[in-house]
């Protein structure tokens, strides 16, 4: 007899995605930290430097918003990818001395305390769901 | 009916199922089965696309489901033949609904007016065919209503556009601007989607 496969309940798979978008985003964050080392001790205006770090952290982690796309679904974790890269840039050129492990330790940090942050946000919003 | 949606929808079928099958309908399972759990009546569900949502649609329903898209509808086909009760697939603008005046109990749709190019007169083509009192539902991208996520759906949209929906639409207030009563709004992960259910007034203009 075939057994079909029992469907995963709500809470679980919400657990699964809530930890699935924190991986992806901590990894994305780490790239776009680590690209914008690179980047800022060139010496090149903070105009020309920013931007281009960011395209290069995103073209890096290019391969953790595609699975965040297949494996987590499209929207929401690419929006916690883009706020999460944001901050590490921010973080990275606060320090440029630091070498590329550090900074990319620092991404992740930064990634996962968005995707924490972002997950408990989304958590009381719902909590407060406004019917009219 | 316009050929530049049509167009746009006609390329995306080919890469629709496995970029829109997978991670997005299942975390996204919860809400679209509660849209769809109190169906009934005559109903229309717009943009039927390839067939996703009919996973969701309570049995023995009778359902008339069009897209503007003839490649969407080809692989709608078969998910149509398996529904338990009845599907029947149509070929359609949402701008141009080819349907009498309140003939439809309900109206569903599913991430739809982020991509319906003038939603203004797609909303009020649905208020046309639904019969005074008849239920509009609809899950939907919207923009957040929260900052910087908001912020975010903006800077993505030119991009997004492009290959299929906006992602910053102001479509419960559209909805409103129709001549729609919101009875609920639902919000869900950061305001970025929204299960909206709304009713024609019984007595409009």
């Amino acid at each position: 007899m075939k057994v079909g496969k029992r469907p995963m309940p709500a809470s679980s798979l919400r657990a699964r995605y809530f930890f699935g978008d924190l991986i992806a985003t901590a990894l994305a964050c780490a790239c776009i930290a680590a690209a914008t080392g690179m980047i800022v001790p060139t010496g090149w205006p903070h105009w020309v430097a920013m931007p281009a770090a960011m395209a290069l952290g995103m073209a890096l982690s290019i391969p953790f918003w595609l699975a965040a796309g297949q494996w987590l679904g499209m929207i929401e974790p690419m929006i916690q990818i883009m706020l999460g890269g944001m901050v590490a840039g921010m973080v990275a050129v606060h320090d440029p001395a630091l070498d590329l492990a550090s900074l990319a330790f620092l991404g992740a940090t930064c990634g996962t305390v968005t995707g924490v942050a972002v997950g408990v946000l989304d958590w009381m919003l719902r909590k407060g769901n406004t019917h009219e | 009916m316009s050929n530049t949606d049509r167009g746009k929808w006609n390329r995306a079928a080919a890469s629709y199922e496995s970029l829109a099958s997978r991670a997005a309908e299942a975390r996204w399972a919860e809400f679209k089965s509660s849209l769809f759990s109190e169906m009934g009546g005559k109903v229309l569900f717009l943009a039927a696309g390839t067939g996703l949502d009919f996973q969701f649609f309570p049995p023995g329903r009778t359902v008339i489901a069009i897209d503007v898209s003839e490649r969407m509808l080809q692989q709608a086909t078969a998910r149509a033949r398996h529904y338990d009760g009845a599907i029947h697939l149509q070929q359609m603008d949402v701008r141009e609904l080819g349907f009498l005046d309140a003939s439809f109990d309900e109206v569903y749709t599913s991430c739809t007016f982020c991509s319906v190019s003038e939603p203004r007169k797609g909303l009020e083509q649905i208020r046309r065919v639904l019969r005074p009192g008849g239920v509009l539902r609809m899950f939907e991208h919207t923009v957040s209503r929260w900052f910087p996520f908001n912020a975010l759906l903006h800077a993505c949209t030119p991009l997004s556009r492009r290959f299929g929906p906006d992602m910053n639409r102001p479509t419960v207030q559209s909805v409103r601007r129709a001549g729609f009563e919101i009875e609920r709004v639902e919000r869900h992960y950061l305001d970025v989607l929204k299960s909206i259910r709304a009713r024609k007034p019984l007595h409009c203009a």
